[in-house]
């Protein structure tokens, strides 16, 4: 025959079993907060990531995984917190004894489950609760910030950071070749065509991957383009140099020249003219057809004034081309007329038709070209009473006797008086009195005392 | 040792309830006082009664005397009494012509002893009761008599600071289970005593309980049941007087001792009893805790300067431990109480 058990009893088995699943249910969210704080960071810091990267928008699939993914992490937390928190679980003894200290059964459940005596009557406020309600704000804080840290990244106006990655430095080298082309053609100097092929040159080298711009091969190419430009741009300076040289001279002398001059200067313009149109960096075609049409023998019948205009404008293109190959610091820095325009005398010495002046300045029958520190106007500068401070850092290299630093001191002085003192006089302090509230006792019995005796 | 039947303990609790009864028409509006008192007999403890002259302490300890039906000595303590005053002196007598010593019990060999101003006498004297309130046995000259059983020092004291009084021992503190404080009476209950009471005559008291009821009682006492986490409490209670040991205890120079501890759990079973109960509780440990701890703490000097009492510090330890070790989640706050008992 079964034996029912006593009503009592089973009431209050289940209102300790309540008491029991409460507390440890309390022990296991006071462990869940913490960590749900955590991971809410966690989590926050991830969705940032995530969509900073683009991944949800490039590839959908990523949302389906990364539910899965916190799914089994939220689990992971929660079955993690659990077994942490067994440790303070209750069992149904210490939760009975809780509830009837609670409760004030004057241990009445232990007594009765011992044996001794009755279940006590359960009471009509046991059925409402057992003396404990949810600490709510300690319960709920923690996830709900957690949840919104985050929500909150889903609703941050973040654009993937795919489109705006920085492109890194490009040699320095192709920007300077593109700048110098870039003023040659805007100066319509150079053959268009030709500046044409040579950008397409700087573009494919910048067409190898960003990360092989620094390679070693790279870099030689494109050393190579730049000095082979620069030489271009050199020799093309020369050669306008020199037709403008040419230009100058028939525009100013032409009437004065003597044939041979006359000749030689044909000469000359000729050759600067082929060195113009068969270059590696071919003059304008413009310009080059201008020229050519005047050819050597125009050239002495030339007007003055076309001759002149033909020169300023070859004294432009070169001023234009030192300044690209940083020759000159200032445009029209010469001693001409206008920019770039030889001078008489300069034009005049280049036919070896007026004699070098003083020492060493050129000429076909020029000076004795003395070698510098001969006496001049100013004497020459040898930077010989510049006064230099010396510092030597490196002290494991001074030399005996050297200086290595100067400070000032004072000398220790015994300042004690030592005047003649009454006899009687004591030095020490003592041990009691004064001294003892000065020196031994501490703030806490200081105030224990002056409370007392106040 | 069987554990007393449901009946048992009825028939013990109405008897208990007859003995409050009696004392409490004795002694007006001291009705916890006397609970205390009984409970103390009950768990076999001496007690010291402090109060002021005239609060009734003497009537209360002859009232018990006369309830019980015991044998009661009055010893009333003066500076100048000596150790072999009140534990007897062996005195030469002469019988078939032999000269030899005899020994001549003093007062103490009785099963009440009132120990009336204990406090006036020398600690010489005061420590001659040592042995009576531990042991429950006189030794004079070598030779050990049994007192008579069952045997209780009550002795009452004046407070410390009044003129020609000498602080007890510590020793002889811990022998004692409960220091009562005698409080005065309000307007209603000096009333009371006016109207009932008489100057120079004693009320009349009539026995109540026999000395075998009384011992059966004590033996019930002995075999109520204390729960394992009642026994724990009352560790961590004990424990926590000593310093360093609760919050409470910084104040607290030496704590009680272990003896505080089992007087503490005999008192809470002789409480458990008169509630008719067949076993101890937190609660009953709770109301006995003050009594029993609060003359077996020192307190640090400090403490006393600021003007704390040894009861004050003991509620204070008493608030601060709880009555079961384990913690509470914060997820979880305490409501109001949900019913009291």
């Amino acid at each position: 025959m079964s034996r029912t058990p006593p009503p009592r009893h089973r009431v209050w088995s289940r209102l300790i079993a309540r008491t029991r699943r409460r507390v440890n249910l309390g022990w296991w969210l006071e462990w869940l907060a913490p960590v749900s704080l955590l991971f809410g960071v966690a989590g926050a810091c991830a969705v940032l990531y995530v969509r900073s990267a683009g991944w949800f928008e490039a590839t959908p699939p990523v949302i389906r995984w990364t539910g899965i993914a916190c799914g089994a992490v939220v689990a992971l937390v929660m079955g993690m917190t659990w077994w942490l928190a067994r440790r303070r679980f209750v069992t149904s003894e210490q939760a009975m004894v809780r509830l009837e200290a609670r409760m004030r059964l004057d241990n009445a459940l232990t007594a009765a489950s011992r044996g001794l005596g009755e279940w006590p009557p359960v009471p009509e406020e046991a059925t409402r609760g057992d003396g404990w309600v949810w600490n709510w704000p300690r319960l709920i804080g923690p996830p709900v910030v957690s949840a919104v840290l985050v929500a909150l990244p889903f609703f941050l106006p973040i654009r993937p950071v795919e489109g705006v990655v920085a492109r890194p430095n490009e040699p320095m080298a192709w920007q300077e070749m593109e700048k110098w082309l870039e003023d040659l053609r805007e100066e319509k100097i150079a053959d268009p065509e030709k500046l044409e092929e040579l950008a397409k040159q700087i573009e494919a080298l910048r067409e190898n991957p960003p990360e092989q711009w620094f390679s070693h091969s790279n870099l030689e190419a494109t050393d190579s383009l730049r000095e082979s430009l620069e030489r271009s741009l050199s020799e093309l300076e020369r050669n306008t140099a020199e037709a403008g040289t040419a230009l100058s001279a028939m525009a100013r002398f032409g009437n004065e020249l003597s044939p041979e001059g006359a000749e030689r200067i044909a000469g000359e313009f000729a050759e600067a003219l082929q060195g113009l149109e068969l270059g590696t960096l071919p003059m304008d075609k413009e310009t080059l057809e201008a020229l050519g049409k005047l050819g050597p023998e125009g050239l002495k019948k030339m007007d003055p004034a076309t001759a002149r205009e033909l020169a300023r404008k070859l004294g432009e293109n070169r001023e234009a081309l030192k300044r690209m190959l940083g020759q000159c610091d200032k445009p029209g820095g010469g001693e001409g007329e206008g920019e770039g325009v030889l001078s008489e005398k300069e034009i005049l010495r280049m036919l070896g038709e007026v004699p070098g002046e003083g020492p060493g300045a050129g000429g076909v029958n020029r000076g004795r070209g003395d070698a510098p520190m001969f006496h001049e106007d100013q004497e020459s500068n040898l930077g010989t009473k510049n006064l230099e401070r010396t510092v030597n850092d490196d002290l494991r290299r001074a030399a005996p006797g050297d200086v290595v630093g100067i400070s000032q001191t004072e000398h220790e002085i015994d300042k004690t008086p030592t005047a003649v003192r009454p006899g009687g006089a004591i030095d020490s302090a003592g041990k009691g009195g004064g001294r003892v509230w000065e020196a031994d006792l501490l703030p806490d019995e200081k105030a224990v005392l002056n409370r007392f005796y106040k | 040792m069987p554990q007393p039947t449901e009946a048992e303990i009825a028939t013990h609790n109405a008897g208990v309830r007859r003995l409050l009864e009696a004392l409490n028409g004795v002694l007006f509006g001291q009705e916890q006082l006397v609970e205390l008192v009984v409970t103390g007999i009950l768990a076999r403890g001496h007690i010291l009664l402090e109060g002021l002259p005239g609060l009734g302490k003497t009537e209360l300890v002859k009232g018990l005397a006369k309830a019980l039906e015991l044998g009661t000595k009055r010893i009333q303590f003066t500076p100048d009494l000596l150790p072999g005053d009140i534990t007897g002196n062996p005195v030469l007598q002469e019988a078939n012509g032999r000269r030899e010593f005899v020994f001549q019990p003093g007062p103490l060999f009785t099963n009440l002893c009132l120990a009336d101003e204990i406090n006036r006498a020398s600690p010489k004297t005061q420590s001659a009761l040592l042995e009576a309130m531990q042991e429950r046995r006189v030794t004079v000259l070598g030779e050990t008599h049994p007192l008579p059983q069952p045997f209780f020092v009550l002795a009452t004291q004046n407070p410390i600071e009044l003129e020609g009084t000498y602080p007890l021992p510590e020793a002889q503190l811990d022998r004692f289970l409960f220091k009562l404080e005698v409080h005065r009476n309000d307007a209603a209950t000096l009333q009371r005593i006016v109207e009932h009471r008489e100057l120079g005559v004693e009320p009349e008291l009539r026995p109540v309980m026999t000395r075998e009821e009384l011992t059966g009682i004590m033996e019930a006492v002995r075999t109520i049941y204390l729960p394992e986490v009642v026994a724990n409490y009352i560790a961590r209670l004990v424990n926590a007087t000593h310093p360093g040991q609760s919050k409470a205890a910084v104040a607290i120079k030496y704590g009680a001792s272990p003896r505080a501890a089992l007087s503490l759990a005999s008192a809470a079973k002789a409480r458990g009893l008169m509630a008719g109960r067949a076993h101890a509780s937190f609660e009953d440990v709770q109301a006995v805790a003050v009594p029993v701890l609060q003359h077996r703490i020192i307190l640090d000097y400090n403490a006393r300067i600021d003007g704390k009492s040894n009861a004050g510090v003991a509620n204070e330890v008493l608030a601060e431990v709880p009555v079961q070790a384990l913690a509470t989640p914060k997820t979880l706050k305490e409501s109001q109480p949900v019913v009291s008992a």
